[in-house]
């Protein structure tokens, strides 16, 4: 079995037949799988759908580990689901896992425990990555519901161990943030600290957390909410003056805060009776109807779409994207890229000097990337990096490559997680002046993995912008080739080129410092 | 009658003993051949053991532990138990009047002798005695009952002869020297009947096992008179439940409980009629038995073992004209790629009018196709050597991912299902030994096949067990289909009872017990909800029993909002039909004839728009609370004709049809003058043969056979 984890972006396989492919979400509460075949013309069909419950986000929000009978527990349906896709041959298979794993202190030794007894290998989904899936799966139900181009609509996926927040404008994203909020774990955390009155305390814990977020969306005017949740879904399916589409159901908002003041008066037994769930999912409805309430309370939105989705469909998509040779993450990359130049947009920036860079960085990071063992992600990484990297200027030109570093860092950029702005926020911080060093208490305070990854990315990010010392654009192409011992860049410019390769003398010295190769810099001849 | 009155409930046993004396009514019938209402004898007969040790049984632990009502008619135990021995008592006396007196006498006319030691000439006497000598004695142990070995334990459903001795002075010896009682068993494997010679083409004589036995007991009594010899046989308690949450292997346990299905208690006594009262009451006190557990048997005790004699005896003359299964139209030959029909067409099987063969022909194709990826099949009572299952065996063989869920507890059956379980398991399938705390009844397989455009999943899913052999004499509705969304749905029953995953929301199917009671019900109330004078209510369902309370009120409720409900019901009914203010607009029908009615057929009118499903299921509280049950619905409208033509047949039969009368009690539908005959079986049958003559013409198939003699017909 072979467990693609990166963007691929090779050309179409060419194919006559369907191909069988599976993705599976290791969730807090439950463990799914979708088997489809993707058809020749790029149409899916689904093949089966299991899902089986397993309590992982007890484990991990109340002990922070998973504990044994637990990991026996997935592994065996993971085993099971194994032995299903053997049934159908399925060998692109993409597994992912979200907060319980995520958080767990024993994360390495849970996944390989289950890559040993099943198979399959687990991603780890940090949580940017969880609402780009969820946002590819809420599409078509925006598309088709909520058409309007200009509106502002919140998208809360309220999972089991997460709560992923999205403001969009009209279907692209302005704003996507991830709280550790999630029915499973504000639950079993309460359940805990078995509290005289947990109720009271749930609320309070659910409060100040929805408390400060909202700081970060206050500023949009926003007039529709999307609440991703499957159990409340079900629940509030029968309740009056529903509204049911076949992909959701819509409630007004004062129906919903009725039911759950009713459902926060009554006990499980009864909340089950009422809303005509199981015992366990009845325990679950109550955080869940609470967290809603309490975003709900700091919006004034007239109705409430409740959609059952799960990132299964967008992580279909991104395999089905895969398949067809199209890369996943365009659109979103796209969005993302948006985002950063609105932010560079707001310190007034050198557009067409930044759009140079960014060009150049792309031909190098595509002709040595491998060389340099980097991926579809670092790709993006350095784009924003070159599309901001002189926004420290607003500030003064004196060292901007550390008022840029600032800057970024307390900026917000969609799509985008904190530590991925950490990094892009060194590449820029290191795109000129000194190389990084053990001194610099920031750098250290990164992961090897990470620091090493800053250098190579801000190693390509200085000879792009030496390339455009002139801030002229002059050069309009360049073939990169790596020798032995030479990074040969062949430049297509009308001009010469004795200002660049002067300020490559300086700026490509991290890239052979890092690689052991010296940057040549020549004029292209056809 | 107000629905929380528990009149409006018959009571289960008592409505099973009936059932059981439309059987024995078959065995009474002129109009059955001579031989077939033998096989009714038997029949009733072993119907009635079987009952016995395990419902009676349930009425005597339920006795013995003093628990209230067993059912919703509210009768009790106690009560219950005297009507069971009523009721078994006219009915023993009726199965020995209706043999002795007619049966025998008719089968004696036509050469057919079954006779006593006294009717038989001296040289068939020296032959049973070298007879004797040779197979019987070497096997009989008799045992002494005295003051040191106490009355034994005596096997379940084994006859007896209970010896009265008196030791001859001289001779007698070793430790039976004290004793007056010996037991001897009737040895079970030994051919009951004994043909004696001299018996040819129009004339068999018979004698019994039991006579030759006492005639010759002498030889291993030495020493001893024989004052007397008493045939007796007693029944136990045989149902038994395996808590299969407790224990870890299944296997073990059922194993286990096999050995021990020999030592229940004891439910019934039956014994020869000549036996002196002091010897009952020992035997009875013995067995801790009480006057209505006692059934007095004026010949052999054993009737189940007629089934041994038909076998001898070659008279098709005095047997119904044999129906041999047709060929389906779409499967006229034996190489027809079955997968290439199915792809094109849902196809229905109306067995036994129509051979089972293509359900052995799926596997075995599967087994050999390359494309195909992985099979899936429930088994619930699989003949013993079924080619179902060396066809799995072969697909494992071959690379198949072969899954078979074994249901170990079909009761009677657990010995053959634990040998050819782990057969399969050496094989390479994987092997689920059942679901915990769940009998796994429905009957489906599933086989995934990889083709040009994709998986393609083929189904057949059916109302009867995936037995070859009973096949051949329960009616049941095979379905073939390879529609996306049943093979989604099939798939994901597969994921639910091998515990990989939750029940998802159905396209198509149902099943229990998450929710087929409740989709039964909620089709009744639609029925109810869409009842109009334009578009009036309409239900018919035909199944084994109807005993679920919670259907029959809602039955009961559609019927009083003026919903027309016919059903055909072959055994136990708990309903009662056609009363008044409560059940006027429901008729209850039972078929009896030569195949066992065993499909299960559901229609509802539903203002219109028709809706006919089938099920593994029989509206049952265990079929919908302990076991796992599948319904289906049949979607091409052809098809449900098909499907529902058993139905329409069932209410027009007037040759072996039942109906129940307000008072409960049943009585058969007579023709009336100028109606025409009509035996819904053999309807069937006859259109059966039709529809594969007519497809045989249409595809050229159609075979002449020359007549080579002028007087064969």
């Amino acid at each position: 079995m072979k467990n693609k984890s990166d963007a691929g972006q090779g050309a179409p396989k060419k194919r006559k037949t369907p191909i069988p492919v599976a993705v599976i979400d290791v969730g807090a509460t439950s463990v799914r799988m979708t088997i489809a075949e993707i058809k020749p013309n790029g149409d899916h069909v689904i093949i089966e759908e299991l899902v089986h419950p397993v309590s992982l986000g007890v484990d991990t929000f109340q002990c922070g580990h998973i504990r044994p009978v637990t990991m026996r527990a997935v592994c065996q349906v993971l085993s099971n689901f194994s032995r299903v896709l053997k049934q159908y041959e399925v060998e692109e298979v993409r597994a992912v896992a979200t907060s319980a794993i995520r958080e767990a202190s024993n994360q390495d030794v849970v996944i390989d425990r289950i890559r040993h007894e099943s198979g399959i290998d687990l991603l780890v989904l940090d949580a940017v990555e969880e609402s780009r899936l969820t946002y590819k799966t809420i599409l078509p139900f925006l598309k088709k519901r909520l058409r309007s181009k200009k509106r502002h609509t919140m998208l809360i996926d309220l999972g089991g161990g997460s709560t992923e927040i999205m403001v969009l404008k009209g279907h692209d994203l302005a704003f996507a943030g991830s709280r550790r909020l999630g029915m499973s774990r504000i639950f079993h955390s309460s359940a805990q600290a078995e509290c005289q009155d947990s109720q009271a305390m749930l609320e309070t814990a659910i409060r100040n957390i929805v408390g400060s977020t909202e700081d970060l969306y206050r500023a949009y005017p926003i007039k529709e909410c999307v609440i991703i949740n499957g159990l409340l879904v079900n629940s509030l399916s029968d309740e009056k003056k529903v509204e049911a589409f076949e992909d959701g159901i819509c409630l007004s908002s004062e129906s919903f805060r009725k039911a759950s003041v009713e459902s926060a008066g009554m006990n499980s037994q009864e909340r089950s009776e009422r809303f005509d769930i199981g015992p366990a999912d009845s325990e679950l409805l109550l955080p869940a109807m609470m967290i809603t309430q309490a975003f709900l309370d700091t919006l004034s939105v007239k109705r409430i779409f409740f959609v059952d989705a799960d990132m299964m469909q967008g992580m279909l998509g991104d395999l089905i994207s895969e398949i067809n040779g199209k890369d996943p993450l365009e659109e979103f990359n796209r969005q993302i890229i948006c985002s950063a130049q609105g932010l560079a947009d707001k310190y007034h920036y050198d557009k067409k000097h930044a759009e140079q860079v960014h060009k150049l960085c792309c031909q190098l990071f595509d002709s040595f990337s491998a060389f340099l063992d980097l991926d579809a992600k670092d790709r993006i990484f350095l784009r924003v990096a070159a599309i901001i990297h002189d926004i420290g200027m607003f500030v003064s030109e004196l060292a901007h490559h550390k008022h840029s570093y600032y800057l970024i860092r307390w900026s917000e950029i969609v799509g985008l997680s904190d530590d991925d702005r950490e990094i892009i926020a060194q590449v820029v911080r290191y795109h000129r002046k000194a190389s990084p060093s053990p001194t610099h208490s920031e750098y250290m305070a990164l992961s090897v993995r990470d620091r090493i990854k800053v250098s190579k990315l801000a190693s390509i990010l200085r000879i792009a912008d030496a390339l455009d010392r002139r801030h002229r654009q002059d050069i309009h192409s360049l073939h990169a080739k790596i020798t032995d011992d030479e990074l040969i860049i062949k430049a297509e410019t009308t001009g010469d080129l004795m200002v660049e390769q002067a300020a490559m003398l300086d700026k490509g010295n991290l890239f052979s410092e890092i690689t052991g190769i010296k940057v040549v810099l020549k004029k292209y001849i056809p | 009658m107000k629905l929380d009155d528990p009149k409006i409930f018959i009571n289960r046993e008592l409505s099973w003993l009936d059932f059981n004396f439309r059987v024995l009514a078959e065995a009474e019938s002129d109009n059955v051949p001579l031989l077939d209402r033998l096989k009714f004898i038997a029949i009733s007969s072993s119907n009635l053991d079987e009952f016995f040790m395990i419902r009676t049984s349930l009425v005597h632990r339920a006795i013995e532990e003093n628990t209230g009502a067993l059912g919703p008619d509210g009768l009790s135990p106690r009560e219950t138990l005297a009507g069971i021995s009523e009721k078994t008592h006219e009915m023993v006396g009726r199965t020995y009047e209706c043999l002795l007196n007619k049966i025998i006498p008719s089968l004696h006319k036509e050469g057919i002798e079954l006779l006593r030691i006294s009717d038989l000439t001296k040289e068939e006497l020296a032959y049973l005695e070298g007879y004797y000598r040779e197979n019987v004695r070497p096997v009989l142990t008799p045992m002494a009952i005295d003051t040191s070995h106490p009355f034994p334990l005596l096997a379940n459903l084994v006859t007896y002869i209970l010896f009265k001795v008196k030791p001859i002075d001289s001779a007698a010896r070793g430790f039976f020297s004290q004793t007056d009682t010996v037991l001897m068993q009737v040895p079970p494997g030994i051919r009951r009947f004994i043909k004696l010679p001299g018996s040819d083409q129009n004339k068999s004589r018979f004698a019994i096992l039991d006579d030759v036995i006492i005639r010759f007991a002498g030889q291993i009594l030495g020493g001893y008179e024989i004052k007397g010899a008493y045939p007796f046989r007693v029944t136990r308690d045989a149902d038994f439940t395996v808590n299969d949450e407790e224990v870890d292997d299944l296997m073990q346990a059922i194993e286990k409980e096999l050995r021990s299905r020999r030592r229940g208690s004891p439910v019934r006594l039956g014994i020869s009629t000549d036996v002196p009262p002091e010897i009952v009451s020992y035997i009875q006190g013995e067995l801790g038995l009480e006057e209505r557990d006692v059934y007095h048997i004026p010949w052999l005790t054993d009737l189940k073992t007629l089934f041994g004699l038909i076998g001898l005896i070659d008279r098709p003359d005095l047997l119904d004209k044999k129906w041999p299964p047709h060929d389906h139209p779409l499967f006229l030959t034996s190489n027809t790629d079955i997968f290439d029909v199915v792809k094109r067409n849902d196809v229905i099987l109306h067995h036994p009018y129509q051979k089972f063969d293509p359900v052995i022909q799926l596997l075995r194709q599967a087994a050999e196709d390359p494309d195909v990826l992985a099979i899936k099949i429930t088994l619930y009572r699989v003949s013993g050597d079924s080619p179902l299952v060396t066809a799995l065996m072969k697909a494992a063989q071959n690379g198949k991912q072969v899954t078979v869920l074994v249901e170990l507890r079909a009761r009677f059956d657990e010995e053959a299902n634990i040998n050819w379980a782990r057969a399969l398991d050496n094989a390479g399938a994987h092997v689920i030994y059942g679901v915990v705390g769940y009998k796994t009844h429905s009957k489906v397989c599933l086989v995934v096949r990889r083709e040009e455009d994709g998986i393609r999943r083929y189904v057949h899913l059916g109302t009867g067990n995936y037995n070859d052999k009973t096949a051949r004499l329960y009616t049941d509705i095979g379905y073939f289909t390879s529609r996306p969304d049943f093979g989604q749905d099939i798939s994901s029953f597969f994921n639910v009872i091998t515990g990989y995953s939750l029940p998802p929301k159905w396209n198509r199917i149902e099943m229990a017990p998450t929710g087929m009671r409740e989709r039964f019900i909620s089709m009744i109330e639609r029925e109810i909800e869409k009842h109009s004078p334009e578009t009036p209510g309409y239900i018919r369902a035909k199944m084994n029993s109807l005993i679920d309370p919670e259907i029959i009120k809602a039955l009961y409720k559609a019927s009083m909002a003026g919903v027309t409900i016919d059903l055909v019901v072959r055994g136990m009914c708990r309903l009662r039909a056609r009363v008044k203010g409560l059940s006027e607009n429901i008729r209850v029908f039972s078929i009896l004839d030569r195949f066992l009615e065993h499909s299960r057929i559901y229609h509802f009118h539903n203002g219109g728009n028709e809706e006919v499903y089938c099920a593994s299921a029989d509206w049952m509280e265990r079929n919908f609370d302990s076991r796992l049950e599948l319904l289906f619905p049949i979607i091409d409208a052809q098809d449900r004709k098909t499907v529902l033509r058993p139905l329409d047949l069932a209410m027009i039969d007037n040759v072996k049809a039942w109906e129940m009368g307000n008072d409960g009690k049943y009585h058969r539908l007579k023709r009336h003058g100028g109606e025409k005959e009509v035996r819904s079986q053999e309807v069937l049958y006859t259109e059966a043969s039709k529809e594969m003559e007519r497809s045989k013409r249409k595809s050229g198939q159609m075979t002449f056979v020359a007549r080579t003699s002028p007087n064969k017909k």
